[in-house]
């Protein structure tokens, strides 16, 4: 009375057709659990009154009738009980009840009550991830464009300007060196950078050679101030993006040349009158923005 | 594709917050942690609290730990008894189930509570889950979970008896249309049993026995009805007149005794259900029988007994000891179906 999984089908008792022919393999589970009941004498309504499963039920088990029966989960454990009241083996029935029945994956209900952190009818999900991704195309779009405007005057002067390039550093050296008196009819005509470059060599020949590379930054696309102190004066110059490019007190004699930062610069002079000013080589006057008390606040480029 | 990318960024976890063990289960993956709930606390020299183990480590010290541990079971009848250890559990727990992650995922987690939990008890659990690492927690009832996991088709408009005995509560639910018609919770589980071996053992042998042992004894020949072969078993205790420790052997019919009280606790909530349940489904449970869940269910024939009492078919779930964590893995699958759950605080 142990369990019989290799019963063949021909030993089955009668009476045990099963609706479809059974597979080949282990006999179907209600044969083998008639079988069980009948060598054990027990009547269906004996076998009913000790599993508690009504005769009808009992009857599709042993039937095999799946259609009249209720879901897996239920069948299942109706096999469990009887092979357990029968001493049948638990596992044989249910591989035999598997083998016939197409497992069908419980379906996941509509609704169901659930209590979340704060009310929400859809999943963070899409909202994250979606979050995500465009943070990541946004953070790249930035990137490309940084990368761009940083790169993109470099390499157009390289590619386009070099040549001009050369011709504006020598030439205004060659005026600021040899024949101070200017002499502007070479060269100078093609891009704005050269007519400014003989420009303040013409005007300021004694700065030829902070002329020269207030020229060549201006040509590479940066801007080029140039600050001469004539006396001890406080300086603090801060670009668009508010860095500070100079900040502190500059003893008068010296001169000083900022070639970076982003326009517009915001200058502040705190001896305005000792200061000579120049901004992309030309000469800035500071007395309309010169205060009483000497000091000078200006935005450049100039905006009138 | 997409999901692949999703489970990058996203962990759905379900937890079992159980008063007896703890189990994760991570979807598309499974239960992953089955742990005791049971957390080693050091006190060091500067009085500074550390947590020294958790989960199984944890169990193996109970009752057998030095003057400076202490075991604690930070959870009991199903809700939070110590809050703080509860959270640190579940950050453990947590983190175990994430290990080998090369970033922290935003974790969903749906957590059960008893149905009879009060809305404190509820939201305790919920703040605890939170800080432990969940970005969102959704809270589901224990019988519906239960019922999922076990397989049960709750959203047919037919009723359903799910019995779920835990290791704090057993939860009595009839449950159609995915809702709960009626449902009695009791703070009676597995530990009610250990308890009641650990005072009869004293009753009827003088002799005192530790929790786990009583638990040992309850796995082995505990039995809810008779009529089975009975088995006996070994037992090591203290005597208590003595004050030494003495072997005695302890058999099934015995444990059936002692454990009548509980299991009568558990036979009158779920008859007292059937009374209150509505007629009509009432005749669908008559016919389809009861379901039992949660590792009360693995004590030899209580499913007999709960038969016998009732008159009606009683059938054991598969894998009874995980269907919740399974069933709340199910709820983790709908998640992402768009407005199909609604809230209710």
């Amino acid at each position: 009375m142990t369990s019989d999984p290799d019963l063949s089908p021909d030993e089955l008792a009668p009476g045990a057709s099963a609706p479809a022919s059974p597979p080949s393999g282990p006999a179907s589970p209600g044969a083998q659990l008639r079988r069980a009941r009948e060598d054990a004498h027990l009547t269906l309504e004996d076998f009913a009154a000790q599993t508690k499963l009504s005769v009808a039920t009992l009857q599709a088990l042993e039937a095999d009738d799946f259609g009249a029966l209720l879901e897996p989960v239920y069948v299942r454990g109706y096999y469990r009980k009887c092979a357990r009241l029968l001493g049948l083996s638990e596992e044989g029935l249910i591989a035999a009840y598997n083998a016939r029945v197409k497992q069908a994956q419980p379906q996941t209900p509509a609704r169901i009550r659930l209590s979340a952190g704060s009310v929400e009818s859809r999943s963070g999900l899409g909202r994250v991830l979606g979050l995500v991704i465009m943070a990541i195309i946004i953070g790249l779009l930035a990137y490309l464009w940084f990368m761009r405007s940083t790169t993109d005057p470099l390499a157009a002067s390289t590619e386009v300007q070099r040549v001009p390039d050369v011709a504006i550093t020598t030439t205004p050296a060659v005026t600021a060196m040899a024949r101070p008196a200017s002499e502007p009819e070479p060269e100078p005509t093609d891009a704005p950078a050269e007519t400014t470059a003989p420009a303040a060599a013409t005007s300021e020949p004694a700065t030829g050679a902070a002329t020269v590379a207030a020229a060549d930054a201006l040509a590479r696309g940066g801007l080029t101030l140039n600050l001469q102190f004539r006396e001890t004066s406080w300086v603090r110059i801060n670009d668009a993006e508010g860095r500070a490019l100079m900040n502190g007190l500059m003893n008068g004699g010296t001169a000083q040349t900022v070639k970076e930062g982003t326009p517009p610069l915001s200058v502040f002079f705190g001896n305005a009158p000792g200061v000579v000013l120049e901004f992309n080589g030309q000469p800035v006057d500071l007395g309309p923005y010169t205060q009483s008390n000497r000091t000078a606040r200006l935005t450049l480029p100039l905006t009138n | 594709m997409i999901d692949a990318v999703r489970r990058l960024f996203v962990n759905d976890l379900s937890i079992d917050l159980g008063t007896a063990n703890t189990l994760v289960y991570v979807r598309d993956e499974g239960i992953v942690l089955n742990e005791p709930s049971v957390v080693a606390i050091r006190l060091d020299s500067k009085g500074h609290k550390k947590i020294e183990a958790v989960g199984i480590d944890a169990k193996q010290m109970l009752g057998r730990t030095p003057t400076n541990i202490s075991t604690i079971r930070p959870m009991r009848d199903g809700v939070i008894a110590d809050y703080t250890v509860t959270e640190k559990m579940l950050q453990y727990f947590i983190r175990k189930v994430q290990k080998g992650r090369l970033m922290r995922p935003i974790t969903r987690v749906v957590v059960c509570v008893p149905y009879g939990s009060t809305q404190v008890e509820r939201r305790a659990i919920r703040e605890s889950v939170e800080n432990a690492g969940a970005r969102k927690v959704y809270v589901i009832e224990e019988p519906i979970a239960a019922a999922l996991g076990a397989g049960i088709p709750v959203g047919e408009a037919r009723g359903s008896m799910v019995v779920d005995i835990g290791g704090g509560t057993s939860e009595v639910a009839v449950i159609s249309l995915n809702g709960i018609v009626y449902a009695e919770s009791v703070r009676i589980g597995g530990d009610k049993f250990d308890e009641a071996i650990v005072s009869y053992v004293r009753r009827q042998y003088n002799m005192l026995i530790g929790e786990a042992t009583a638990e040992r004894i309850k796995q082995e020949i505990g039995t809810a009805f008779p009529g089975h072969e009975v088995t006996e078993i070994d037992v090591v205790g203290r005597h208590l007149a003595a004050g030494v420790p003495r072997n005695f052997t302890m058999n099934s019919n015995e444990i059936l005794d002692a454990l009548q009280e509980p299991l009568a606790g558990i036979v009158k909530a779920v008859k007292q259900a059937l009374e209150r349940t509505p007629p009509e489904l009432g005749s669908d449970v008559a016919e389809r029988g009861i379901v039992l869940t949660g590792g009360g269910a693995l004590l030899r024939d209580l499913d007999k007994l709960i038969s016998e009492e009732t008159g009606l078919p009683v059938i054991i779930a598969e894998d009874p000891l995980t269907c919740v964590a399974r069933g709340g893995g199910m709820v983790l699958n709908m998640l992402d179906r768009q407005g199909d759950f609604y809230s209710f605080d």
